[in-house]
């Protein structure tokens, strides 16, 4: 561990972190409006990273070979077809138990996290896939920096994609429907929401921003595994706690800093540790501060 | 009032962020009375409750009970010193039996450690042969003589799962008895019968206090009548002068006549 | 007989809701008692070298089942890293067996001894918190003694795990074979059934079930809210503390594999799947479970994995109280003896003169 290697490891965890962010928005829009940690998220974040090879190769089948566009086409294809998975498990998970007891929709999530996981192992034969090569471009230097274009893109797309959803969530018609909903949803009924299709609605979102995320970290890290969504999924969780379950732009602040903090302990610790390190955190944000960094202190509802 | 009171209620304020929900209440109750608490809804009478029982924990003035401060103690222990409550909402145990109900209301009462459960000593067997028979003692002053003790509480028709609720209270031998609307969704005729029973309540030596929105049960089975409006009591006194008061005809019997 | 057993069979499938006539009611009885014994002596009858390890696994899983039963199914509160205290049980053993040569004999309190100091360690600070968070939290702490086992070499020899102890013996048998196992891990299933029956049936077992249905009428009946469920964490852990260090010493290696994420779902699952709080049906569940995963996986390869979540998600929508529901115990005795002791016949007094 040296000092010198700090503003990397700054600029890493800022990479990581804003990916993280994006699958964190999910957990965070479906417990804001309906208050359940939707296990499901981090199966669809893995479901997304192989559609995306899917995708890729069929893109290279029929020969088209700018990097770029195929990056867009592969996270709007998978984002569309994940989000589509999302709503079927909304509608098979969620919505049939929503008078039931509140473990019960926890199980079904969590089953279907399994399921899907599960799915995913069979069909590729627990086999890790390969992505492409977006930009086969040489590293930038600054200083002591170096940054890997590829990097710096797909933080410019995930901090893009999370700034359109905040402004989706604040501006747009159906994004105050939502949080009529978050506040209260009896009453949004009352006012004529259609509450059961905003729900569905903002299931399929997360499910899309998490198979960006999926698609993002395939483009970064180059290789996918039929494993991921756990870890994955437990750290996007960990981000979205960290900011404040619930809060939009929480899950870009608490992205950012579960991604640095980590980075930092692997300057401290041995690389196997990062997995405990993440785990600590959620444990000591949920025992000290389960509000978040900006989140709201959230009252057990009578 | 001559010898101690059993709760006593000095001066308390709660507030809720920028709104005063009680303001400076204070009011007294004795043994062998029933206080009712009216007031239009809003007037502070839930959280009256609930910072009594020690679900609202900030609030300015002091309770005591015996003459023992409750401030501070959370809702098991206040329970521990001498005082039970039933709920607005009826909240019974829904997968608990109606029995079991009784008997977890007797959770202060019952002797037994860990390993007495857990292995069925012969003071388990003891001290559950008691409940028991304590708990169809309670059931039968409540008059739930004749449901099974075996059958889910759920299962119990609306008026008997109020019943079911005032026996859980009281099996835990309060000093204090707290009761939130018990009349509400209750027919006439099982109104009477409810106005009965906590007269018979009272006759054993309890404290009753009671908030009620059915204007004949209070008038008719209440000793005294404390009025809330808008966290503040308004007036105090037995329910001839209560009904005779300008301010509470004024505050509360005049906008809102319906029972 | 047969007569009484046919009626029975029809009032099982009724669900169990209509009241038996009593001739139906000992048929049934009498058939579960046969069935029971006649299961739990399989693996002898059947030969014993059918499938060795899925009988003691059977049993190990039940245990599991019923234990974390306690938490999840009396006290309502979803543990998602139940498995790391078998872990804790398990890596007792070894290191107890290995550096101190000790036996599974004297192993065994001292890993349900660890297994409830830690389970007191992880759970008093995080059973303040809500439900769903509480579930996040101890995936944490799952997570996290996974990660111990990987990579704390000294103590777990990390991936490699631990092995090469000396097969503990009784009485001159040498425990060898998995099936030598099978007795112990059988006696700890009826054990765990019975003292988790006897929980439930108790005031602690109330007041667990209070708290899961409603935690603010619990706490204004005079019930600890966070003690009790700290008790039903620890007395929940007792059990796969034994149970690990019974699997360590039945595999005679032990290793991170067995404690992953996904043993702490299984676990869980099969609490869900066999009925939240219902004894039998944890045992169902774990044998669903090993039948599923270990013995249905040698035609059905990683698919194993799919079936038994989808069978889950099934259950859960359409028979929520899961496929042997609990019904609620009735001290019909303690009720009679009670009724003939009398009660006041006055109702001018709630109190019993006692």
């Amino acid at each position: 561990m040296s000092l010198a290697e700090l503003p990397q490891q700054i600029v890493n965890g800022l990479v990581v972190g804003s990916l993280y962010g994006l699958i964190a928005l999910g957990y965070t829009m479906v417990y804001g409006i309906v208050r359940l940690i939707n296990f499901a998220q981090g199966a669809l974040y893995e479901v997304g990273a192989y559609l995306g090879v899917v995708i890729f190769s069929v893109l290279a089948d029929a020969g088209l070979r700018n990097p770029v566009l195929g990056l867009v086409v592969a996270i709007v294809v998978a984002s569309a077809l994940t989000g589509a998975l999302a709503l079927v498990v909304e509608r098979v998970a969620y919505r049939p138990l929503r008078h039931a007891p509140p473990l019960a929709p926890l199980v079904t999530s969590l089953a279907t996290f399994f399921l899907l996981m599960s799915i995913v192992q069979v069909v590729t034969g627990a086999q890790p896939l390969n992505y492409p090569q977006v930009l086969a471009v040489t590293p930038w230097t600054l200083g002591p920096i170096t940054l890997a274009p590829t990097a710096a893109l797909i933080a410019v797309v995930a901090i893009v994609l999370m700034v359109a959803m905040h402004l989706f969530v604040q501006r747009t018609r159906t994004g105050k429907a939502m949080r009529a909903i978050a506040v209260n949803r009896d009453a949004a009924a009352l006012m004529g929401i259609n509450t059961t299709r905003v729900v569905a609605l903002t299931f399929a979102l997360g499910g899309a921003m998490a198979a960006a995320g999926g698609v993002l970290f395939g483009v970064n890290y180059g290789t996918v595994t039929y494993n991921m969504g756990e870890f994955g999924g437990l750290v996007a969780f960990t981000a979205a706690v960290l900011g404040g379950i619930g809060n939009v732009p929480g899950a870009l602040v608490g992205g950012l800093t579960v991604g640095v903090l980590s980075s930092f302990a692997t300057m401290v610790l041995p690389n196997q540790w990062q997995e405990a390190v993440v785990f600590g955190i959620l444990i000591v944000v949920l025992a000290f501060r389960p509000q978040g960094i900006l989140g709201e202190r959230v009252a057990e509802r009578a | 009032m001559e010898s101690e009171p059993r709760l006593a209620i000095r001066g308390v304020s709660v507030r809720f962020g920028g709104v005063e929900a009680l303001a400076d209440v204070s009011f007294e109750v004795g043994a062998g009375e029933i206080l009712g608490v009216i007031g239009p809804n809003g007037a502070g009478k839930t959280t009256l409750f609930n910072t009594i029982s020690g679900l609202v924990r900030r609030y300015e003035g002091e309770i005591h009970l015996d003459g023992r401060p409750l401030r501070g103690l959370p809702p098991q222990r206040i329970v521990a010193h001498g005082l039970a409550r039933t709920f607005q909402n009826i909240r019974l145990f829904k997968s608990l039996t109606v029995l079991d109900n009784v008997l977890a209301g007797q959770h202060r009462h019952i002797v037994e450690t860990v390993l007495d459960s857990a292995l069925h000593t012969p003071r388990y067997h003891r001290e559950e042969a008691l409940a028991t028979r304590r708990a169809l003692q309670v059931l039968h002053f409540v008059g739930l003589g004749a449901t099974d003790p075996g059958a889910l509480a759920t299962s119990l028709p609306y008026g008997a799962q109020r019943r079911l609720e005032i026996a859980r209270a009281l099996a835990a031998y309060p000093r204090v008895l707290m009761l939130d609307e018990p009349a509400a969704g209750l027919n006439t005729g099982e109104s009477w019968e409810l106005a009965t029973m906590i007269r018979r309540i009272r006759a054993t030596g309890l404290a009753v206090m009671l908030v009620e929105h059915d204007m004949r049960v209070v008038m008719s089975i209440c000793d005294r009548i404390v009025v809330l409006n808008f966290g503040r009591v308004i007036a105090q006194g037995t329910p001839a002068q209560v009904r005779a008061d300008p301010a509470v005809v004024a505050a509360y019997l005049g906008d809102a006549a319906q029972p | 007989m047969t007569g009484g057993a046919g009626r029975a069979w029809g009032a099982l499938r009724a669900g169990w809701r209509a009241p038996l006539p009593p001739r139906a009611r000992l048929g049934l009885r009498a058939a579960t008692v046969v069935a029971c014994v006649g299961f739990a002596t399989a693996p002898y009858w059947l030969g014993g070298s059918y499938y060795p390890d899925i009988w003691v696994d059977m049993a190990l899983w039940a245990t599991v089942g019923l234990g974390l039963n306690v938490v999840i199914g009396f006290a309502g509160l979803l543990d998602l890293g139940y498995m790391a205290f078998y872990a804790i049980g398990g890596y007792v053993f070894a290191n107890a067996a290995l550096y101190h040569g000790l036996t599974l004999w004297e192993t065994l309190p001292l890993g349900a001894g660890l297994a409830v100091i830690a389970s007191a360690v992880i759970g008093f600070p995080t059973l303040r918190v809500r439900g769903d968070y509480l579930a996040i939290m101890t995936l944490g702490f799952g997570g996290i003694v996974y990660v111990a086992a990987k990579n704390l070499t000294l103590v777990t020899g990390g991936d490699n795990g631990l092995y090469g102890w000396r097969a503990p013996t009784l009485l001159g048998i040498q425990f060898v074979q998995p099936l030598d196992f099978y007795p112990l891990a059988l006696g700890l299933v009826v054990v765990t059934a019975l003292v988790t029956t006897g929980l439930r049936g108790s005031r602690i077992g109330r007041a667990w079930v209070c708290i899961k249905d409603d935690e603010l009428a619990a706490a204004a009946s005079g019930i600890a809210v966070i003690r009790y469920k700290l008790y039903a964490y620890m007395l929940g852990s007792v059990w796969a503390g034994l149970a690990g260090a019974i699997f360590a010493a039945k595999q005679s290696l032990i290793s991170p594999q067995s404690f992953t994420f996904n043993a702490s779902f299984f676990a869980v699952a099969i609490v869900v799947l066999g009925g939240m709080g219902s004894p039998a049906g944890a045992i169902v569940g774990a044998i669903f479970y090993v039948v599923i995963a270990e013995w249905l996986s040698a035609y059905t390869g990683t698919l194993s994995g799919v079936i038994f979540a989808a069978l889950l998600l099934v259950v859960v929508l359409f028979r929520p109280a899961g496929l042997i529901p609990y019904r609620p115990r009735v001290p019909r005795r303690r009720l009679r003896r009670a009724e003939r002791a009398g009660l006041p016949g006055a109702t001018d007094d709630y109190r019993l003169g006692v």
